[in-house]
């Protein structure tokens, strides 16, 4: 059974012209100087307390593999004791308990594994998982961070996004880092079941 | 010194047109007031794609202001309501920099963009963004695009979902 009160989210953080990362994969330029002065600040108590509500997280083998090099280099887990599946058809090293790697049907494994057990479900990217979430119809909602600057080139957003996807925007705030942040409904028009 | 702004609309996965050069999807909002932006300018400099998307519709300049279009196809003799050149907008933006007047609006598209990007010559990006996912069209920037950090400087949300983002080009 579904727990109908689960929630797929979709979270990136892109250039304003619409890369999650360079084409080798690189995110050096995510860590941006900007100072918008009428912004919010980020207070590391409230996010915290925000992470908190997450019950797991999903993401593409890049994504962990940028994750373990974060780690490597002493930034740390980004995302704590909080279950985390890999979407991985590749053998990886699983560095801790919380990690599982999953190969299948995307919709069976939303659907029937992760709505029936955990309630605030994120996808945390790349663009081909995140992609494939929205064309299958499977996310609630998008949570889109416009950072303050052009790449040029890249790994794009969404990969293969065969039809456009309306969206509705439930909520915006710009940091004073400079960086947007939209949240938006996913429109379910004409998706089956949704 | 005036500015070369470069006001478009997107997508939110940054495209300022679909594939056939279609902006049906671009929604407005009758909150924003587009006045003190046309009232800012008095040039507009519009790239070969963009003018003929521009003739397609009818409309062969912007009334009331000087219209540059940058083509190497297009004769000028078949378009005097504009001034048609035959460069990559360079030479031509660095001498209207200079001039004294008003702003100068970059109306698109990209590929303008990224020549005058590339020479230092855009001052600000404005976007509206239009609460849609296209997957695929004509990028904000075409690859290869140089990396090229911005400031916020005003954001601007409105009920129907438009987001109209402000940003100086940091040099």
């Amino acid at each position: 059974m579904t727990r109908t009160d689960s929630r797929v989210t979709i979270h990136m953080a892109a250039s304003l012209d619409g890369f999650i990362a360079r084409k080798d994969g690189r995110v050096d330029w995510l860590e941006t100087s900007d100072e918008f002065a009428g912004g919010d600040t980020m207070d590391p108590e409230s996010v915290a307390a925000f992470l908190k509500t997450i019950d797991c997280y999903v993401m593409g083998s890049r994504t962990y593999e940028t994750a373990l090099s974060f780690e490597a280099k002493g930034f740390g887990w980004a995302y704590g004791g909080t279950p985390t599946f890999v979407l991985t058809r590749r053998e990886l090293p699983r560095t801790r308990e919380t990690v599982e790697f999953y190969s299948g049907d995307l919709t069976q494994f939303v659907n029937d594994r992760l709505r029936t057990k955990f309630r605030t479900i994120w996808f945390v990217g790349g663009g081909v998982v995140s992609g494939e979430c929205l064309r299958l119809g499977l996310a609630d909602e998008v949570r889109y961070s416009i950072l303050p600057i052009l790449i040029g080139d890249g790994i794009p957003f969404f990969e293969k996004l065969d039809r456009d996807v309306a969206l509705h925007v439930a909520e915006v705030k710009a940091y004073k880092s400079g960086t947007v942040e939209l949240r938006y409904q996913v429109r379910k028009v004409g998706v089956p079941n949704g | 010194m005036r500015r070369v702004r470069y006001g478009v609309g997107m997508s939110l996965d940054g495209f300022i047109a679909d594939l056939r050069d279609g902006m049906g999807w671009m929604i407005g909002d009758p909150g924003y007031d587009s006045k003190p932006f046309f009232a800012s300018i008095d040039t507009v400099l519009v790239g070969r794609r963009s003018y003929e998307v521009m003739l397609r519709h009818g409309a062969r300049s912007y009334p009331g202001l000087r219209t540059y279009v940058f083509s190497r196809s297009l004769k000028a003799a078949d378009y005097p309501e504009v001034t048609m050149l035959a460069d990559d907008g360079v030479a031509t933006v660095t001498k209207l920099r200079g001039e004294t007047g008003k702003d100068i609006w970059l109306s698109g598209g990209g590929e303008l963009f990224r020549s005058l990007l590339a020479a230092d010559l855009v001052d600000t990006v404005e976007v509206g963004v239009s609460p849609i996912l296209l997957g695929q069209g004509r990028p904000l920037l075409p690859s290869p695009g140089r990396t090229q950090k911005l400031k916020l400087t005003h954001e601007q949300a409105f009920p129907s979902g438009l987001l109209v983002l402000y940003y100086d080009v940091v040099r």
